[in-house]
């Protein structure tokens, strides 16, 4: 096996791959990329065994190209140890030769590397899927609607089913949910396809992150491939292929409150900034922001006996009765920052009652709040 | 005839030999009944010399009232005393001795000079006994009060003198009974000086918290509780005991003085026990300077020559109101460093106190053992050291009588004066005269050892005083800038640098090395977050989407019911829900584990229950409640991150007792360069 790659492309291709990779990989050679290369491309393969992702660059008809395969072949080398020498090799262009012994020779400029590598039977084999139901969307769908939901999962190991995004493929609608039982976030977005391909499955944490990472270019398609246990995210040319979490996610419809007594539309970038600055006086976790609405008028206020206190105004439409609500800050900031909508509207039934954050599009936020002390 | 010789009054000599088994034990019993002498004749400054660990030559000198001609040979005589005439005396005693054993018996088993002189008298006298007998008395130009040597003790005893031990163990004997001295009269100079070396000097007319810091360091004086003239049925009680947290393997800090005299009593013993509760684990001593007045009829000091048993004649009683306020103080001690936290500003040592500070932290002595140097840390010559030395009496007897007059001039003064004990020095260490023992358990004297040691810099000193200062200030708040040194928010320098076992937190300070046990610094964070929940406004409880229902078996669901309000309080929305059911609608923010909900109400019960049954006449309180919370809410955090760690040690740091978990065991311990040294051999 035998390659010659710029060294932009080299280091692109493993970077976009070796975050998968564990420090404390359960195998030697989970911490390893399998590097294939055919005639046609090199492909950047890593796995935890939970999720298998891969990149591909391929060979491009002119004659300079930043890669040329002479020899094909396949090899696993470290992947993070790899990743840090491209980084560093001085010249832009590295010639990699890989003997019978699955050594590689990394030659670049004045440079010479030799890495000890593990053969590429070793390299866990991809999975298997059956029952295919495919999903052509956008890049950018997937990728607002990931934004949107990503940062309400839940932490919380002991209800694992909630450590993941709900996506469900319903009436040519795509849900995505994510929770941790004290907040809610819902997005939903067209997509078409056949009623046969109706789906619901549970996409873990880090695939959900991978994904992101992946998911750069607003233009492209993306194909999505569910089967009974994985699925697989196809785009560019990566793929991204995770287990699925098994289990029952909570009947989220439920907890989404019916109709609210009161809306304020918030500006969203006037309030997060004025709702950030309250909240460095509640910098401890387990703190409170309080929200005080009163005509045409909500004061955000943070109290810390330790500190101090911190208030701010802000101006908005508001007819209803005086009232008073307290979240927890990280909670209630959280799809301010998430967003790109300029009007956010809060819904509000009551000072116990859980909130709603909405935008013109189809989103929705349930925030229970906290209960103070009086 | 064969009937007459065999019963025989025994002769005064052979009596007082006896008698010198039970009063003369070692030489530190020699020194304990001289210096109380001393202290009887209301001397201003006592110094003790030892030769040899005391076996070859004892010196007691004191500035004391002094004795004629007359007086100082009948001292010497068996059952002669100054301290009581009539049995109505007996029942009453407020002098150290009364029996009039200690002299002769003394006498009886050494060379023994006594010198004393009047101060109006123009000549002493001077009386020389060997072994019991009197062999010359004559007249003698020494500065007013009285000096006794004692030389060769138990020279006419070979079986005594072989039981002697060590030097240097019977030096710390001595050394040991000086200090407690020092501790009971902080208005009376003490110097002890070994061999040539002088020990200490603590100047005269100094306050129990200034004899503390000189004898045990400024360090602890930091974690110390004031307790200010406390009364509480037939005690009143001053002095200083250590914040829960501050303990010690041994007993060496803990000192309890009982109408000015150091006794031990199963009756303070139990008072600890009972006043620090859980905060004391077993095998381990708070540090205390405690110092209990009772109406001297009360007591019975004529249980033991030593007079180190007492007997109380009514000991719950005693026992009752001292655990009470124990148990106030240490609350207190709580609530203090809460309030205290808020009100400091950024401020270093202030320009006034700064300069007191520095001069007194100037005339310090590098080393610990040089002479003549004021340990107590009043700054400049004390008028009565110099009165000393020019051989007149310093101040007037009334003034300095430390029996008569101390219903009037309560030994625990609050401390209104700025206390002249620095709270950072420059790196001049200041070792404790006391070796302070069980260091693997004593962060906060570590940390705050930091002080010291850490640099010149004074924030640098500042920041490990941050976990302590506040705690050890006594009560009432000096109005002192050198409390301004504990700035809030300043981190100490901790740096995390590693995860051990999955259960301890390595990291590093100037000190050397310390562990944090991970679980137990969650105890208390979490432990002292519930019960801020439980009383203050601002924090709250996060409210579920989906409330979750658990079933308990009656007997649970019966036993939990009462405490629901309080468990509400502290952020565990429980309530009723249909028979044997509870639903928990909102959950403490720290609490992210939803799906160990119901393993944590178990626990939480069973832990409530134990309370309940290891002490059925405490009150289960919300206290314990949150203590119960915090157990098992910490039992679920693993360490994950160094930089979980350091968030950890941060929020831990930020707790008014961050020492030790509710429970009482330690949540840091520290293993300072000096100890690794040792045990690398290098020292």
């Amino acid at each position: 096996m035998k390659f010659r790659i710029s060294k932009e492309k080299l280091l692109e291709g493993l970077q976009q791959v070796q975050n998968v990779v564990s420090s404390r990989a359960t195998l030697p050679v989970l911490s390893n990329v399998l590097i294939e290369a055919e005639s046609s491309g090199l492909r950047f393969t890593t796995t935890d065994l939970d999720i298998v992702v891969s990149g591909r660059i391929a060979v491009t008809e002119e004659p300079d190209g930043p890669l040329e395969i002479m020899e094909t072949g396949s090899v696993t080398l470290p992947a993070r140890r790899l990743a840090a020498i491209v980084r560093e090799l001085p010249a832009s262009e590295v010639t990699v030769t890989v003997d019978s012994e699955n050594t590689a020779a990394i030659r670049c400029g004045n440079s010479f590397f030799k890495i000890l590598g593990l053969p590429a039977e070793d390299f866990p084999p991809p999975p298997k899927f059956e029952d295919v139901k495919e999903f052509i969307l956008t890049q950018k769908t997937l990728r607002d609607a990931l934004k949107k939901t990503a940062y309400a999962i839940s932490t919380d190991e002991t209800r694992y089913v909630l450590n993941g995004i709900y996506c469900q493929f319903k009436e040519n609608k795509m849900t995505l949910v994510a929770t941790d039982g004290r907040r809610l976030a819902m997005t939903e977005a067209e997509v078409e396809f056949p009623e046969s391909n109706e789906a619901a499955v549970i996409v873990p944490t880090k695939a959900v992150s991978e994904l992101q990472r992946l998911l750069k270019d607003d233009q492209g398609q993306l194909v999505i491939r569910i089967g009974a246990r994985q699925i697989a995210f196809e785009l560019n040319q990566s793929l991204l292929v995770s287990k699925l979490i098994e289990g029952n996610y909570p009947n989220f419809r439920q907890v989404i409150p019916g109709a609210a007594n009161e809306r304020v539309t918030l500006e969203r970038e006037a309030f997060l900034q004025a709702a950030q600055r309250v909240s460095l006086l509640a910098p401890d976790k387990s703190n409170s922001v309080k929200l005080h609405f009163t005509k045409d008028n909500i004061e955000i206020t943070a109290n810390s006996a330790d500190i101090g206190e911190a208030r701010e105004s802000i101006a908005v439409k508001y007819n209803g009765p005086n009232m008073a609500i307290a979240f927890n800050p990280e909670y209630l900031v959280a799809p301010f920052r998430n967003l790109d909508a300029d009007e956010i509207f809060l819904d509000l039934i009551d000072e116990v009652s859980p909130g709603v954050i909405k935008i013109a599009s189809p989103f929705l936020y349930v925030l229970m709040p906290m209960r103070v002390s009086q | 005839m064969r009937f007459m010789a065999i019963i025989q009054v025994l002769s005064d000599l052979l009596a007082s030999q006896v008698a010198a088994g039970e009063v003369v034990e070692r030489p530190a019993s020699v020194v304990k009944e001289l210096v109380e002498n001393s202290l009887d004749a209301r001397a201003a400054t006592i110094s003790v010399l030892a030769r040899r660990g005391g076996s070859a030559l004892l010196r007691v000198v004191d500035d004391g009232m002094g004795m004629d001609r007359e007086d100082a040979v009948a001292c010497l005589q068996r059952h002669a005393t100054s301290k009581i005439r009539t049995s109505g005396d007996l029942a009453a005693i407020i002098t150290k001795g009364f029996r009039g054993e200690a002299l002769p018996s003394i006498a009886s088993v050494s060379k023994f000079t006594l010198s004393t002189r009047q101060a109006g008298a123009l000549t002493g006298t001077r009386v020389t006994v060997e072994g019991g007998t009197v062999t010359e008395v004559c007249d003698a130009g020494d500065a007013p009060g009285t000096q006794v040597e004692v030389r060769q003790l138990f020279y006419n005893m070979p079986a005594r003198r072989k039981f002697l031990r060590s030097e240097d163990t019977e030096f710390s004997h001595i050394e040991q009974q000086v200090r407690v001295q020092a501790l009971a009269h902080p208005e009376v100079g003490f110097r002890l000086t070994r061999d040539d070396r002088c020990l200490f000097h603590l100047p005269p007319g100094g306050q129990l918290l200034e004899r503390i810091a000189g004898l045990a360091g400024a360090e602890l004086t930091e974690r110390l509780l004031e307790i200010t003239d406390m009364e509480r049925g037939p005690v009143r009680v001053s002095g200083f005991i250590g914040e829960a947290g501050l303990l010690r393997s041994t007993r060496s800090l803990q000192f309890t003085f009982l109408n000015r005299r150091p006794v031990e009593s199963p009756v303070f013993t139990q008072a600890l026990r009972g006043g620090y509760g859980e905060a004391l684990p077993r095998g381990q001593s708070p540090v205390v300077f405690l110092r209990v007045e009772i109406d001297p009829a009360a007591v019975d000091v004529n249980v033991h020559p030593a007079k180190r048993e007492v007997r109380f004649r009514h000991g719950l009683a005693v026992q009752g109101a001292l655990t009470e306020i124990l148990q106030e103080t240490l609350r207190r001690g709580r609530a203090f460093r809460t309030t205290v936290s808020l009100a400091v500003p950024d401020r270093l040592p202030g320009s006034g106190d700064g300069a007191d500070a520095g001069s007194t932290a100037g005339g310090r002595p590098p080393t610990p053992v040089s002479g003549g140097h004021h340990l107590g840390g009043s700054p400049g010559p004390s008028p009565s050291q110099e009165a000393f030395e020019n051989g007149s009496r310093p101040l007037a007897g009334a003034e300095l009588d430390p029996d008569l007059n101390r219903r009037s001039a309560p030994s625990g003064r609050p401390m209104t004066t700025p206390v002249p004990v620095p709270r950072w020095q420059p790196p001049a260490v200041q070792p404790a005269l006391i070796p302070v023992e069980g260091e693997h358990v004593s962060p906060g004297g570590n940390g705050a050892g930091g002080a010291s040691s850490a640099g010149p810099h004074p924030e640098n000193a500042a920041a490990p005083c941050n976990g302590t200062a506040q705690g050890g200030v006594p009560a009432p708040p000096p109005p002192d800038a050198s409390d301004a040194v504990a700035v809030e928010g300043k981190v100490p320098e901790f740096r995390v640098t590693s995860l051990l076992g999955g259960q301890y937190v390595v990291m590093e300070s100037a000190e050397g090395l310390v562990l944090m046990d991970h679980r137990a610094a969650w105890e208390r964070v979490l432990f002292e977050e519930a019960l801020d929940r439980a009383s203050r406004q601002g924090t709250g409880s996060q409210a579920l989407l989906t409330p979750l229902t658990v079933p308990l078996s009656p007997r649970e669901f019966d036993f939990l019911k009462p405490w629901m309000p309080a468990l509400r309080r502290m952020g565990l929305g429980v309530e009723e829900f249909g028979p044997n059911t509870v639903m928990v609608d909102s959950l403490p923010p720290f609490w992210k584990s939803d799906g160990e909900t119901p393993a944590l109400l178990s626990a939480l019960l069973d832990d409530l229950r134990h309370a309940g049954d290891r002490a059925p006449a405490r009150r289960l309180d919300e206290e314990s409640i949150a203590a119960a919370v915090a157990r098992q809410a910490a039992r679920r955090q693993a360490p994950q991150s160094v930089e979980q760690a350091e968030e950890l040690v941060r929020r831990l740091l930020a707790c008014g007792m961050p020492y030790c978990c509710p429970v009482g065991r330690p949540t840091i311990i520290q293993l300072s360069f000096q100890e690794l040294a040792r045990k690398f051999g290098r020292i």
